[in-house]
């Protein structure tokens, strides 16, 4: 199947501003219309390493993020997203392109995936062992995330984890993780080769900038995974490497306040949390040494120094 | 699993309503989805044998004192006061309701 990197900058463009670039991001396809050259670019940056399917083929998402027109074009210019002709979100400055084109993916996914429990999580993966991290924004969780990756781990998702309902594997969804404010230099510093895009600074949650997710992780997104641990991870300045064990009633608690739809899959969403639950060990991990952290899931995947 | 409901007769507690409650237990956790409500709780082991006591016939107060003395050896003082704050919590839930007399 060919890749983004084999469509050529001028190819990229030519569909996007017109059939529609067909991306594959794990078990789902988006047809993404713009004529925004910021999002070509993160395209063409962040998911160079991603399958593209053929034009006039079928996405379960329809993505279509344009420049406002009339006035808005010039003064102050805008970006607008759309989905089947409704407008969720407010439009936002058009140097915020890039970030609102991954919200937007976001929450195709989690407004309309529900043949899976859709938990906000990262999820990594080394030694067959899968680690579920959900935690709310400022936690340190994508921080966590992609010093993990950085150092081996497989990405499976930074932000949403999918439970298959069916067997409770966990479905990859690899796509960039995003990064926030102080995070940004702290990944630089540890890892000087990873691909971060542009820092998009004044963003509803501050700057962002995204890490790029590996190629290996990206090759693998049909290898689901069977979750071990879930840890809620809270970075927290001069805090030892903590790890806590949470039992499974409130393991099962912490987790659903953290899902996006176990509202609304009622009782199989019950079931299948539960039976994720029972297949793992909980904890509450406090860290502010990345080195530490990731030598202690290391121990925890079984891997050894 | 699940507790089917118990049909309503008179007594002291009963199950509300035609609720289904799925729940999983792990040593003394217990969490309880109620169906109807779309309500999760996390409660003991002890609400949960009162729950299933109650779902299988409404049942006077002493009768799930009872039942809880015998479950967990508990004294006759110390259980008074526990199962009456134990059935306040669990009516506050909306998972038992107080059978007219």
């Amino acid at each position: 199947m060919p890749l983004v990197a084999d469509l050529g900058r001028a190819e990229l463009v030519r569909r996007l501003g017109g059939p529609g670039l067909l991306l594959r991001t794990g078990p789902f396809v988006s047809r993404i219309h713009s004529n925004i050259p910021l999002v070509a670019d993160g395209i063409g940056l962040m998911y160079r390493d991603n399958p593209i399917e053929e034009p006039g083929g079928f996405a379960d998402f329809q993505v279509r993020l344009r420049q406002s027109s009339g006035l808005r074009r010039w003064w102050h210019p805008q970006v607008r997203f759309d989905h089947d002709g409704r407008e969720p979100f407010a439009p936002l400055p058009v140097a915020q392109a890039w970030p609102m084109f991954e919200w937007v993916m976001n929450w195709c996914v989690s407004n309309r995936a529900h043949r899976y429990l859709i938990v906000h999580a990262a999820v990594v993966e080394r030694n067959g062992c899968a680690i579920v991290l959900p935690a709310p924004p400022g936690s340190g969780k994508s921080t966590l995330c992609a010093a993990l990756v950085c150092r081996g781990w497989r990405l499976l998702s930074d932000e949403l984890t999918l439970v298959r309902r069916s067997d409770g594997m966990l479905a990859p969804l690899v796509r960039p993780v995003s990064l926030k404010n102080a995070s940004i230099d702290v990944i630089r510093a540890f890892a000087p080769d990873a691909v971060l895009g542009p820092s998009v600074p004044g963003t509803n949650k501050g700057t962002i900038a995204h890490l790029k997710a590996p190629a290996d992780s990206v090759a693998r997104v049909g290898d689901v995974a069977r979750a071990r641990h879930i840890v809620f991870p809270r970075y927290e300045a001069g805090a030892p490497t903590t790890l806590t064990p949470l039992s499974k009633g409130q393991l099962f608690i912490r987790v659903a306040e953290n899902a996006f739809n176990y509202f609304v899959l009622g009782p199989a969403g019950f079931d299948c949390l539960a039976d994720l639950v029972e297949g793992c060990d909980g904890h509450e991990f406090r860290y502010s040494q990345l080195d530490e952290a990731v030598a202690l899931f290391d121990r925890l995947a079984g891997v050894t120094a | 699993m699940s507790l089917s409901t118990a049909s309503e007769q008179s007594g002291s507690w009963r199950r509300p309503g035609p609720a289904v409650l799925h729940y999983r237990q792990w040593q003394d956790d217990v969490v309880l989805f109620n169906e109807v409500s779309g309500a999760t709780h996390l409660l003991t082991l002890e609400a949960l044998v009162v729950l299933q006591h109650i779902g299988a016939a409404p049942t006077p107060e002493s009768a799930l004192a009872a039942v809880l003395r015998e479950r967990f050896e508990v004294d006759d003082a110390t259980l008074t006061h526990d199962v009456a704050e134990l059935l306040e919590q669990l009516s506050c839930l909306n998972l038992i309701e107080p059978c007219p007399l």
